[in-house]
């Protein structure tokens, strides 16, 4: 049957030739468009790290100058950071919520801040790794592994801060930082340096964390340095820390949300400094990926992947539509010698699968040149390539390309199919008498 | 009856008789126009003359200014929005017909809360100066814009569009009414049309109020915290214009004895939204967009030519048989063409129905969808999109011109392929 449907396909040369190079457009325009999104859908699908859920940032904002609310007396440092310790008191005896971090900057996760440094395993400052730098404040119980329930990665239990953690220079690094750094994970009392030399002792190593949802895990550190062991009191302090939380797991967010607003904000107000609200940890992840593009890019690609999958559908019905119209009489002539109706409709659906087939290695060579001169490290958020994580299928250069390859010819492969089946199953049905009587 | 109305009749009974085809074809054609129509309007959104930015023609945009020490052992450097001491140098060139000046510091953002008697509610709210009105038409329902006086005095005035207006008034007659904005009263003293939420970000807003009314800071430095839109006096002074500016900051280098600034741009308003921070590199973003165009053609016009050409093998004894009796191929390819005609505009009728559903769907996030970098989209009380931005005769220029070039490239190769056969084949293709 194969000779057979090869050189069908052979003498049918002229009307293939169209549907052949649809698909090898096809091909090429859906490697395109489908490899950032699949990248993009495999790197969402890591594992965070930390439990989005319950977590909550608090909203602070000051009256400004031309504001009437705003009062000069109120300005001076040491007032303001009893004000800003006061509302952290508030928020910390309030009784839905389990814990909390004082963040220094926008150290929180999908704040689109992003504080980067490197960080030596050895004095010659020979075995480094870039980090990016969670800088905390261990003021008033403030706990950043509690908060975001960070798990440690040899026993898989929650974290919490050591109460030395700020007077010994402690720091907790990632899975990936430690490996980067030493090549293993089991570094618990290793010392490390800044690039000062200044040493500082690990006190923990927590599982790959991403401060993006849309990103793979960066190597992070959770330190407290020098200048954020204890609150400083400015003008722009709310923009200097941030008050994250995390609410108890029988809370109902939905009453707690509606108590915040309702109850507890106009309470938050001392000084020149007011609350805006609260805001959930998705929704900063939902604002932030719409912010830096990554929603757009994905609804672009699924758009134009669709539009290209539809051309492709509509393109295969209608060819073989008009092909298995005009191959009336032989189905008919095949009917009456006994070929079943599976047997009619397997020659065709073989006929489309080798056209997709040849399309699909086609494009495939020239996708290969492609990706050769725009390599994939574009796609990923690490500064070099000796940062990526192998164990991500993406990651690779080899698995990548296969697994993309392979998604792109399976989902032409069955837009195709099924745009033939539609048609020629149509025709089979007509009795072979019927078709004959043309003839 | 004239030979297209034959053709087009003909045309219309084989698309009575041949559904399936039909209905494949049209789709087809529609998918492609109804992308290609949504490139186009996000495309018009982007660069045309609209409400209220209609001399987008002639606007020139600074964004961005560069500081380096003077010292070059130093590596200090500093990059920030300009201030408004920059566009009082500008305002004073002699080929400057306006320069707006808006304020973009740590009062714009977030939205604030405007409270009446009736009702409070958020709102964005730009600070300006006076200049503002003549770079941009807005269109007074009633009132007048702050002046130059209004924003040296410091003047707490405001104008508000009808839709905020409606939101937070229920009487008519609103001028000179009090408005508390987040703690700060100002009077209303004009309204304006909407401005749709998709427009740029120096004119998309609910209120404007003088920038002098804002905690910005008055030094004697060109970095600060406005961004400018300057028109010529005419549009063929634009580059007249880009040159004093370049000789005005190159005396202002010399009089400077720390440092030397440079300004990123000024650009054209098309270029100013292809530049990121230094690199301003608009060609390739435009070849991206042909890049794209070229995809959404291609594919269904490979598609339709396909299809095109296994009708043509149904059609052959018809078109041989015509041929017998005089038919030039020149006629039998004109009648083909003009069928094929009448499918694409039917498929670019429910492309545009397509296009205006994913614009309507999408209206928040649609405009920015090839951005590749930051995506700021503001919410204002007003809609997102304005009808001229979805019905103009340009953009339906751009879809006949499309929806032509799409049926010539899909019929014309297989047509002429097929009419190539001699008269005998043709009347027998079995052979």
């Amino acid at each position: 049957m194969f000779r057979t449907t090869l050189k069908q396909i052979w003498n049918q040369r002229r009307q293939n030739g169209w549907i052949f190079f649809e698909l090898l457009f096809v091909g090429i325009f859906l490697w395109i468009v489908l490899d950032p999104l699949c990248v993009q859908i495999a790197n969402k699908s890591i594992d965070r790290g930390y439990e989005q859920n319950g977590m909550y940032v608090l909203q602070l904002e000051k009256y400004s100058f031309s504001s009437p609310k705003y009062s000069a007396e109120m300005e001076n440092d040491s007032l303001v950071k009893l004000q800003y310790l006061d509302i952290i008191r508030e928020m910390r005896n309030i009784p839905e919520i389990e814990c909390f971090a004082v963040a220094y900057g926008s150290a929180y996760a999908n704040s689109g801040s992003f504080s980067g440094g490197e960080l030596f395993a050895d004095t010659a400052l020979s075995k480094r790794t870039h980090l990016q730098f969670y800088h905390f404040v261990p003021v008033e119980g403030s706990d950043i592994l509690k908060t975001y329930r960070l798990k440690d990665v040899n026993s898989g239990v929650t974290m919490t801060i050591a109460p030395d953690f700020a007077s010994r220079n402690l720091i907790y690094l990632s899975e990936n930082s430690a490996k980067m750094l030493y090549g293993r994970t089991d570094v618990v009392g290793e010392k490390c340096y800044n690039y000062k030399k200044e040493v500082q002792e690990i006190a923990g190593v927590f599982k790959d964390f991403k401060d993006r949802d849309y990103n793979q895990p960066y190597p992070t550190i959770f330190s407290s340095a020098d200048f954020c062991k204890e609150i400083e009191g400015n003008f722009f302090m709310h923009l200097a820390y941030t008050f994250t939380f995390r609410v108890k797991d029988d809370v109902n967010r939905a009453t707690f949300e509606k108590r915040f607003e309702n109850e507890i904000k106009p309470k938050l107000e001392r000084g020149n400094f007011y609350c805006l609200g609260i805001q959930r940890f998705d929704v900063v992840a939902q604002n932030m990926a719409e912010l830096f593009g990554e929603l757009n890019s994905t609804r672009r690609n699924t758009i134009f992947a669709i539009f290209g999958l539809m051309c492709v559908f509509l393109g295969m019905v209608g060819t073989f539509w008009v092909r298995a119209n005009a191959r009336r009489q032989e189905i008919g002539v095949m009917r009456s010698i006994g070929a079943s109706k599976w047997r009619i409709t397997s020659q065709f659906l073989t006929e489309s699968a080798i056209l997709v087939s040849v399309a699909v290695i086609l494009s495939t060579i020239i996708m290969a040149h492609y990706v050769y001169t725009n390599n994939f490290f574009a796609n990923v958020n690490m500064l070099s390539k000796d940062m990526l994580n192998p164990e991500y299928w993406q990651n690779n250069p080899i698995t990548h390309f296969s697994v993309i390859s392979i998604i792109v010819y399976l989902v032409l492969l069955v837009t195709s199919l099924i745009g033939t089946l539609i048609p020629v199953s149509r025709a089979t049905r007509e009795l072979p008498a019927e078709a004959l009587h043309d003839e | 009856m004239n030979k297209i109305t034959l053709y087009i009749k003909q045309a219309w009974m084989m698309i009575r008789q041949n559904k399936l085809f039909s209905s494949i074809y049209i789709t087809g054609t529609g998918l492609s126009i109804a992308l290609t129509m949504t490139l186009f309007v996000i495309l018009y959104i982007k660069f045309a003359p609209l409400y209220p930015e209609y001399k987008r023609n002639y606007t020139l945009i600074i964004n961005s200014i560069e500081k380096t020490e003077k010292d070059s052992t130093s590596n200090n450097y500093w990059q920030s929005t300009p201030n408004f001491h920059l566009v009082n140098m500008i305002r004073q060139l002699p080929s400057v017909d306006a320069v707006a000046g808006i304020f973009m510091g740590w009062e714009t953002s977030p939205h604030k809360d405007a409270t009446t008697e009736y009702a409070t509610i958020p709102v964005v709210l730009k600070y300006t100066n006076a200049d503002y009105w003549k770079v941009y038409d807005f269109e007074f329902i009633a009132g007048k814009p702050y002046s130059d006086s209004d924003v040296a005095s410091k003047t707490k005035n405001v104008v508000i569009s009808q839709s905020c207006a409606k939101h937070l008034f229920k009487t008519e007659d609103i001028t000179n009414k009090i408005i508390n904005v987040s703690g700060i009263e100002y009077k209303i003293i004009g309204i304006v049309k909407d401005v749709a939420s998709v427009m740029d970000n120096k004119t998309a807003a609910d209120m404007w109020a003088p920038y002098t009314t804002t905690n910005y800071t008055d030094i004697e430095d060109l970095l600060g915290d406005c961004e400018l839109a300057i028109t010529a006096k005419s549009p063929d002074k634009i580059e007249i214009v880009k040159s004093e500016i370049a000789e005005m900051m190159h005396k202002y280098n010399q009089q400077d004895k720390l440092f030397n600034y440079q300004l990123l741009g000024p650009d054209t308003y098309w270029a100013s939204q292809f530049r990121f921070g230094k690199i301003l590199n608009e060609k390739d973003e435009l070849l991206k967009y042909g890049y794209i165009l070229f995809a959404l053609l291609i594919i269904p016009a490979l598609n339709l030519s396909g299809m095109i050409s296994s009708r043509m093998n149904k059609r052959l004894p018809e078109l041989g048989i015509r041929k017998t009796y005089g038919a030039t191929n020149r006629q039998l390819l004109s009648q083909i063409l003009w069928e094929n005609f009448l499918l694409t505009i039917i498929g670019g009728l429910v492309g545009i129905i397509i296009s205006y559903v994913i614009l309507l769907c999408g209206s928040n996030w649609i405009t920015n969808i090839l951005n590749k970098g930051f995506n700021e989209s503001i919410q204002l009380l007003s809609d997102n999109l304005s009808i001229e931005m979805l019905f103009n005769w340009w953009v339906f220029a751009a879809v006949l011109t499309i929806s032509f070039i799409l049926n010539i490239v899909s019929a014309l190769i297989p047509a002429s392929i097929s009419l190539r056969q001699t008269i005998i084949n043709s009347l027998n293709p079995k052979q």
